[in-house]
């Protein structure tokens, strides 16, 4: 009697329940979407829940296509495991272009960087700021010594020479993640550490303004760069 | 029991399609089998779920309206709703997002149901292309993203509305809805339309309220199941050119106010962001120097026709429709653009 109620789409539901309550132990959908978006998730799963109790009550007729169409609808929970802990790094950092400020020839000569003194006083105090402070608040960093930390590329699409370490702006989901970050335009020190893309790193030194095809581009010179741990599950990501 | 209605006959589009969809989930399987740990594999999944995952909740909510529309809302209760007049009723329902609050999403399931119902054709697109805009969720997130700009919010709704109705009212003109819509769409009996449902409480309109409401249920989620994975196809290659085009490459070809209007309607039927969302998207190209016009472009285009879309689409017009619904939303967006920009040089 029981078997007799189970239809294609039941069991569809069931594994999207299955997935959508993964997602909100420990948080997981957190890689996906912006925290504030997690109710999306809740009324996710009281849709099937509500649709499976539904169907239990009044299962459907058999149609045709069933077994494509179930299919389908199953595809995003397996690209959802293949993601497993996995945030986005270097490689969609190459295909966005690092955000940052505006167009140069709109917002007129790029501000300079502070005189040698100002930058020798900041040397001895170091602040440790996030990415997404230093974008918001720019014109307070330019010229200054500041210790950063994000995701580390080798190589900039277009600029082999440029390294760059960066992290996410969300504001929904990954699909519309903006990289920020600071470009380096010499090889920083790395001890005998070996870097690698996607390594987390805290990197220190003076951030200057420079145009980069048009745009202005925050730069860090002399980085001295240190390895270090992922800070948290999805730290690659800043959620505004 | 009461013997299930006879399937209606499908046509080519949905045989080809078919196909098709065999061979993509064929493609992703042989993807997610033999690239698991690649970059470019994960950076996929990840754009991929991130899409799904937020317009699934509109899309299942998109269907349960749909089903209580299917259960409670006779086709003579909708009749009488609307304006007889055929010009009036496409002016009504380009508003209709307005009490029906529904994202790009969830509408298409929501105007099928309305289109089985008997609402005229021109009457479906006008509130298929409006109802996301008009959204009062999508008008709140406009002006948020714009910093209560509060011209941005109401000019995005006009230029919405008044492009919404003008397709309405010409595919009234053009097409019957015999050439537009597919067969299983255009039935209008009242009765359940799902291919192989033998639910027979469409008909049955003095079943207890509960029993109502079960059956609305159930027919939500046979919808969810017959047209969810056209969201999930449209989610797939929005995430697949996500992946693998540079942005770069359309902010380069975005000199200049025409061009900039161009690359963001190619941006916007790429990314396939939710109307709700996608104004913060917008909001984020002016400091790269983007013209007002060209934000505009994105957030009216984009709830309108992207690619999932194209694809949930399938489950309701015919091919020519498509094309004609299309063109029509290109063309009409473009213009508008280029008259904002006009106006703004005046």
């Amino acid at each position: 009697m029981v078997v007799k109620r189970i239809s294609g789409p039941l069991v569809v539901l069931v594994f999207w329940i299955g997935a959508l309550a993964w997602l909100l132990l420990d948080d997981q959908y957190q890689l996906f979407l912006a925290p504030r978006f997690g109710f999306l998730i809740y009324i996710s799963l009281g849709a099937c829940a509500v649709f499976c109790i539904s169907l239990l009550a009044e299962p459907p007729g058999s149609g045709k296509d069933q077994l494509i169409k179930g299919m389908i609808l199953l595809l995003p929970i397996v690209f959802m495991g293949a993601a497993g802990d996995s945030t986005l790094g270097s490689f969609a950092l190459s295909k966005r272009s690092l955000t940052v400020a505006q167009k140069n020839s709109e917002t007129g000569p790029v501000l300079g960087p502070v005189s040698e003194k100002g930058g020798e006083q900041d040397q001895d105090a170091i602040r440790e700021i996030s990415l997404a402070h230093l974008v918001r608040n720019w014109d307070k960093y330019n010229g200054r010594h500041i210790r950063v930390e994000g995701l580390f590329s080798k190589t900039i699409e277009g600029h082999d020479q440029l390294a760059a370490v960066f992290r996410y702006f969300i504001t929904c989901c990954a699909a519309d993640a903006m990289p920020v970050g600071v470009f380096l335009d010499s090889l920083p020190d790395t001890g005998d550490t070996d870097l690698k893309d996607n390594d987390w790193v805290r990197i220190s030194g003076r951030v200057v303004m420079k145009q980069l095809d048009g745009y202005d581009i925050i730069f860090m010179e002399t980085p001295k760069i240190e390895k270090t741990d992922k800070p948290a599950k999805n730290a690659a990501y800043i959620f505004d | 029991m009461a013997p299930g209605p006879v399937p209606p006959p499908r046509s080519g589009i949905i045989d080809t399609g078919r196909y098709l969809q065999m061979f993509f989930l064929a493609a992703a399987i042989f993807m997610a089998a033999f690239h698991a740990r690649s970059d470019v594999f994960i950076t996929f999944s990840i754009i991929f779920s991130a899409i799904v995952l937020e317009a699934f909740p509109f899309m299942l909510l998109g269907t349960l309206l749909g089903g209580f529309v299917e259960v409670f809302l006779s086709q003579e209760k909708l009749l009488r709703i609307l304006p007889k007049e055929k010009k009036q009723a496409v002016v009504v329902c380009a508003f209709l997002g307005i009490i029906f609050p529904v994202c790009e999403c969830a509408i298409v399931p929501v105007v099928r149901k309305f289109i089985q119902k008997g609402m005229p054709l021109g009457s479906a697109v006008a509130f298929l292309l409006g109802g996301p805009i008009v959204n009062p969720l999508v008008f709140s997130s406009t002006l948020v993203a714009y910093s209560f700009a509060w011209d941005v919010a109401f000019l995005r709704v006009f230029i919405g509305v008044v492009i919404a109705m003008s397709i309405g009212l010409l595919t009234d003109a053009c097409l019957s809805k015999k050439q537009a819509l597919l067969p299983f769409s255009g039935h209008t009996d009242g009765g359940c339309s799902h291919v192989g449902c033998t639910h027979t409480h469409g008909i049955d309109q003095n079943r207890p309220f509960g029993k109502k409401i079960m059956a609305a249920l159930s027919h939500g989620a046979v919808d969810f199941y017959d047209i969810g994975r056209f969201l999930i196809i449209g989610a797939f290659i929005a995430a697949a050119l996500q992946t693998l085009v540079p942005r770069q490459a359309f902010m380069a070809i975005a000199q200049g106010p025409f061009l900039a209007i161009t690359a963001m309607m190619v941006l916007a039927v790429v990314l396939n962001l939710c109307s709700e969302a996608d104004a913060f998207v917008a909001a984020s190209f002016q400091p790269m120097g983007m013209p007002l016009s060209a934000q505009m472009a994105f957030m009216v285009l984009g709830p309108m026709l992207d690619i999932k879309l194209i694809l949930m689409y399938l489950a309701v017009f015919t091919r020519r429709m498509i094309f004609f619904l299309a063109f029509q939303v290109c063309l009409s967006v473009f213009l508008a653009m280029v008259f904002l920009e006009m106006a703004q040089w005046l």
